[in-house]
């Protein structure tokens, strides 16, 4: 007898939970209708009040573009509904190093890879390319040395003959590759060694200080591999068929234009630097014209004194006079938390405004990457504004100053949001909290890029974006949403507006191309 | 005059940050330039930024303006320490694993002793320690237990154990909710075959060890005994334990004779606590009496009414409470309509004591406001709401609208309101209608809505003064003061370095100003907060002489260009065998590394002088002066005066740790 009880009840509450499940799933949206109309009215008229003041909330789609935009939500719609309903992890919410091969099928990223994007605004030179690109090309060169330092990192650098270096001996890597059981063996053991996602860095690194860390010894390994002038050429040409292939049109690049060398050279200057991308670009766009260009941002690290900042902010008012159309302007690089702030360089910074007449030299400052509020790091975000900043990097610490926040909105200085590299740089876990959320529900200036996409095995930027799309966006939030970024990287570029005119045209025939062949 | 503090304070620290920093080493051939006019605007900036902020227009009276700065060192020590040097910060971890740290700052001892007012959000089966519930109530006759099948106790009590079924005795408070509309939703959880409820004394009498006992059955309960964050990594996951939380106690605590007890001892911790006034979130009616008979809301408020009346008539110096009725968000129309009803008529007949109606439960999965819509909107107008809205981190879903509807049904405040920053239509309203958010931040840590509290969605609002409130929601079940911790992770992660007293002080202002006290209880209230505040703050003064004082510290960091022998500061400290720091030269470069190592040992301040060499086994034979510190226990024995000077020099490493302090 109690044994059939159990049995019914056991039945009774599994039958309950799945009836429960099956009712939720079916359509969120049917529980809405309730009868009371004038009640439903004003709240729907809340909603669409709110809905329209979000990143492209005003835009309207074509036909066409319903079309794709079906799809899209469907998929995101899903998503969301699964899992908020039927109790299971939601996979965008996750490390993007569990994310990513569990999207790899998913067809809303094989739209948003298609979908023309505009520009990636926020790059770095040295983590623009995939790794795979630089083990399989660059280090199979001659000349080509490595070394393993104390703490067991590969790093690498070019020379004609290697001098002695008893701390961290050189070897050739041609040589090592023979001596290894296999070649394939050998390039996973240089992958291993470099990459930051051998395993999940949200929970290897307990906080943003030890990920800077790890990533920054990334930069030391190859940034002599890439800057040996052979590679570099073919490096950069390389990352701008990455990215035009990932269907982005337009790039901004911060380069410290410094470092470069070849066997012959041991360091070329920052206009040598500024030329040889500048020939890259030109070369490029002859063979892709449907790509709209490139611009360098020069930036000086955090980490050296004012005085070779000054020299760099001259330097960079020089390259800017000559090349208005190619360098952008000047930003300064590197982990924000630990080195100097924007107001310790601020006689440098200010140089240029204060010649007679005042010069304009263009900004582009990281700024507030950092989970710290008030502190000097934070308060970099006040500095960027008042030295009349183009665009804000990162700005991850905006939406705590509201009087900032205002400032940016009403000068239209673009933020640009990184969300995949705020995650893994352990600023924040569920990309859901992001505090930029808000402030794209208001429509502020925001564009989306991927910062250092190549070090984390991202697309140069469709990841990004599908990260945006589905965590810093709400659930009705629809291709208008991805349309608008991609406007918005234009528009906010630094291109002049005549060039702007153009661009915004090529992209919008790539657009419509793109709306097209999806039909 | 606060604000102006502030701003003077934090352009001071930027000013001697900069001229602390290594002098220029170039002589600039061109004219220096002209930076007064950028330093001017920012300081405006920067004024105009923290006017904006929750209690950025308080100003501090002299005595207030001590507690302050005492609040505002250790703070700016704590997060300049952890960004400077790289090391954990505590505060933004885990409750789990901060605990222990909040306990053992000065500034939670001081959050702990100032009157924090009213605690607004919280809920009926979840507000007295476990420690509390193990040592008294299960002592108790008629205390019975068991074991389910995933391990976890629950506990109940009764005249009888129930012979059946024992999930029944769960779902009994279900079925009185329900009264008669749908009985035969009466099954809940899986039914074990045979019954298994045992006299809790029984258990303890046979239990090896009687202490282990009650230790155990703490941690069974306690959501604490791992850390939540780890255990249970997504939010369904970590739902079905806090909903297991309440199944383990329901039982028992639906007894009206433990209600009471459990209630008093909740009053009684709470203004040990230093908060003065709660308001309730409470389900009300299903108590039971040992005799079986089960009773109606009405009943279950007079618990709640009678114990109130009794404990302020006892503590004078104690205003009170309020109940908000909690229907639950997973039940039918027809159960809320009623609920609802009954709570129209409490609120008729006790406007004093009965404050509203709210409907709780997990948002996510349960039905969203829409869902009852007929029922609320037609009980509006006589009936205040307190609504649970969006408390998750899905954006335009439907629960993210029960912001919409919450505040189309006019709700007096809203609880948790997690997605509400991502509405700037709606914030707009509950800033202009003054709709204030009750924000539980270890709550909203605990149950998986954020990890690292600085990324709260609220930390903006704060800082741009919209109307919150900070409560506990659920101390009871992660083992949290009644209020102090979430006061702690507030000051620590949602508001900034330089946000000071004044934002404790706005804080616990606003828990009366958005309270559901009407005009003229508010004033008394606020009479006798004023009075419990300023000897607060005289105690805190006279408590504290001394340590207020600043020496002379410096900037510590380390100098980017040295190097030690073609090192880097971090390299040669970390690097060398020999313990470079001591090198005067390196000690003074490298401040930042070698405070890292610092002993406070005298003759071993950066401890061991040789790594290799003291990585002997007899090292402390052969060389007891160069391994000063791993040989300290040898040598402290024959000098007891380093012990009172590893103190003091403890006190000296957190100095030289604090990049400055300059007020």
């Amino acid at each position: 007898m109690g044994l059939i009880i159990v049995l019914i009840c056991g039945y009774l509450v599994t039958s309950l939970a799945d009836q429960n499940v099956h009712i939720m799933s079916i359509n969120p949206s049917d529980r809405r209708l309730i009868n009371d109309d004038d009640y439903m009215k004003n709240r729907e008229a809340m909603i669409t009040t709110e809905k329209k003041m979000r990143i492209g909330g005003t835009l309207s789609l074509d036909d066409n573009e319903q079309a794709v935009n079906k799809t899209i939500m469907l998929e995101k719609i899903n998503m969301i509904e699964f899992s908020r309903v039927n109790h299971s992890q939601y996979i965008p919410s996750m490390s993007f190093y569990k994310v990513k091969p569990l999207i790899e099928n998913s067809k809303l990223l094989k739209i948003i890879r298609n979908m023309p994007k505009g520009g990636a605004l926020h790059v770095h030179d040295l983590s623009g390319v995939s790794l795979e690109w630089l083990i399989q090309n660059a280090t199979y060169r001659d000349n080509i040395y490595l070394c393993v330092n104390s703490q067991s990192y590969i790093v690498f650098k070019a020379f004609k003959s290697p001098p002695q270096n008893p701390d961290c001996p050189w070897k050739s890597v041609k040589e090592e590759r023979a001596a290894a059981s296999s070649p394939e063996q050998f390039d996973a053991f240089l992958r291993h060694n470099l990459s930051l996602m051998i395993s999940d860095p949200v929970e290897t690194f307990a906080d943003n200080n030890k990920a800077w860390d790890r990533f920054k010894i990334f930069f030391a390994q190859v940034a002599n591999l890439i800057y040996y002038v052979p590679v570099f050429q073919d490096y950069q040409y390389r990352l701008l068929e990455e990215f035009n292939a990932d269907n982005v049109q337009y790039l901004e690049l911060r380069t410290s234009l410094q470092g470069l060398y070849d066997l012959n050279v041991p360091e070329y200057d920052e206009e040598y630097a500024l030329l040889l991308l500048k020939n890259i670009t030109e070369d490029f766009m002859k063979q892709n014209p449907e790509f709209i260009g490139t611009k360098v941002i020069f930036c000086g690290g955090r980490y050296a004194n004012s005085s070779v900042i000054l020299e760099n902010v001259k330097k960079a008012m020089y390259l800017y006079q000559k090349y208005p159309d190619f360098l952008a302007g000047y930003d300064l690089v590197s982990d924000e938390e630990w080195y100097h702030t924007l107001l310790y360089y601020k006689d440098a910074l200010l140089y240029p405004s204060q010649q007679t007449p005042p010069y304009k030299l263009p900004y582009f400052f990281h700024a507030g990457e950092t989970d710290w509020q008030d502190t000097e790091v934070d308060y970099n975000l006040f500095d960027a504004i008042l030295l009349n900043t183009t665009r804000i990097g990162h700005g991850y610490a905006l939406s705590k100053h509201p009087f900032l926040a205002k400032l940016v909105k009403s000068r239209q200085i673009a933020v640009e949001v990184n969300p995949i590299s705020n995650q893994l740089l352990r600023l924040l876990t569920d990309l859901r909290n992001h505090p930029m959320i808000g402030l794209m529900s208001d429509n502020f200036p925001i564009v989306i890029s991927s910062d250092d996409p190549s070090s984390w095995g991202a697309d140069p930027l469709s990841h990004d974006m599908y990260m945006a799309f589905m965590t810093m966006s709400g659930e009705d939030g629809d291709l208008t949403f991805l349309k608008q970024l991609a406007i918005n990287s234009l528009q906010f570029s630094s291109m002049s507006s005549n060039v702007k005119q153009k661009a915004k045209k090529k992209w919008e025939i790539r657009w419509n191309t793109f709306i097209k062949q999806f039909s | 005059m606060t604000v102006s503090v502030q701003v003077a304070s934090a352009i001071i620290l930027l000013v001697s940050v900069v001229s602390s920093k290594p002098a220029l080493k170039v002589v600039r051939r061109d004219a220096e330039p002209d930076t007064s006019g950028h330093m001017n605007l920012r300081a405006q900036m920067l004024e105009e930024e923290m006017k904006l902020r929750l209690g950025g227009n308080l100003v501090l009276n002299e005595q207030e303006q001590v507690v302050n700065r005492l609040l505002l060192k250790e703070k700016r020590a704590i997060i300049e320490r952890s960004r400077l040097n790289k090391t954990t910060y505590y505060p933004a971890l885990s409750f789990y694993k901060s605990k222990k740290f909040v306990e053992s700052t000065n500034i939670y001892q001081i959050i702990k002793k100032m009157p924090k007012g009213a605690a607004l959000h919280i809920h009926d089966l979840a507000i007295t320690s476990l420690n509390w519930v193990v040592k008294n109530v299960t002592y108790r006759d008629n205390v019975y237990m068991y074991y389910d099948d995933k391990g976890f106790v629950h506990l109940g009590a009764f005249g009888t154990p129930p012979a059946d079924n024992p999930e029944d005795c769960n779902s009994l408070f279900f079925l009185v909710l329900l009264q008669q509309t749908i009985v035969s939703l009466g099954a809940f959880g899986t039914p074990p075959a045979d019954n298994p409820w045992e006299l809790v004394k029984t258990l303890r009498a046979k239990a090896p060890d009687a202490v282990m006992f009650d230790k155990d059955l703490l941690n069974n309960i306690s959501m604490l005994s791992s850390d939540p964050l780890e255990m249970y990594p997504t939010i369904n996951l970590v739902w079905a334990r806090f909903d297991k939380y309440f199944e383990q106690v329901i039982s028992l605590l639906f007894n009206a004779d433990i209600m009471r007890d459990y209630y008093r001892q909740a009053l009684v911790e709470f203004k040990e606590d230093n908060v003065q006034y709660i308001e309730l979130r409470a389900i009300l009616s299903g108590f039971t009496v040992l005799s079986g008979t089960t009773h109606d809301a009405e009943f279950g408020l007079n618990i709640y009414r009678q114990v109130t009346e009794e404990f302020v008539r006892e503590n004078p110096d104690f205003l009170g409470a309020k109940i908000i009725m909690s229907g639950l968000r997973f039940f039918e129309s027809s159960a809320i309509k009623e609920s609802v009803k009954v709570a129209k008529t409490l609120r008729l007949k006790y406007p004093h004591f009965f404050a509203g109606y709210d409907l709780v439960g997990q948002e996510d999965p349960n039905n969203p406001l829409t869902f009852y819509i007929s029922t609320l909107s037609q009980a509006s107008k006589e009936l205040p709401y307190y609504f649970h809205a969006a408390e998750t981190n899905w954006q335009e879903t439907d629960v993210d609208y029960n912001l919409v509807d919450a505040l189309l049904l006019n709700t007096t405040r809203i609880g948790h309101g997690y997605g509400i920053s991502k509405h700037p239509k709606l914030v707009e309203i509950i800033r202009e209608r003054k709709i204030a958010v009750e924000v539980s931040p270890i709550s909203n840590q605990l149950l998986g809505l954020v990890s690292d509290l600085r990324n709260h969605p609220m930390a903006a609002l704060m800082a741009s003064g919209y109307p919150v409130v900070i409560s506990s929601d659920d101390p009871g079940t992660w083992e949290a003061a009644p209020l102090s911790h979430d006061f702690f992770m507030a000051f620590m992660n949602l508001a900034g370095k330089e946000t000071g007293l004044a934002f404790l002080k706005q804080l616990a202002l606003n828990s009366f100003e958005y309270s559901a006290m009407n005009r003229s209880e508010k004033s008394r209230a606020k009479l006798l907060w004023r009075s419990k505040w300023n000897s607060f703050i005289l105690e805190t003064v006279v408590n504290n002489t001394g340590l207020e004082q600043d020496s002379d510290m410096k900037m510590c960091v380390d100098d980017n260009r040295y190097k030690y022998q073609g090192l880097t500061c971090s390299q040669a400290t970390t690097e060398s065998s020999a313990n470079v720091c001591y090198v005067k030269e390196v000690a003074t470069a490298c401040c930042r590394s070698c405070t890292m190592i610092w002993t406070g040992m005298p003759e071993c301040e950066f401890g061991d002088r040789d790594k290799t060499m003291c990585g002997q086994d007899n090292a402390c034979e052969q060389s007891a002066n160069i391994c000063c510190d791993k040989c300290a226990d040898t040598r402290k024995t024959t000098n007891s005066q380093v012990r009172t000077y590893d103190l003091s020099a403890l006190v000296l490493a957190v100095i030289f740790l604090i990049v400055q302090c300059c007020i």
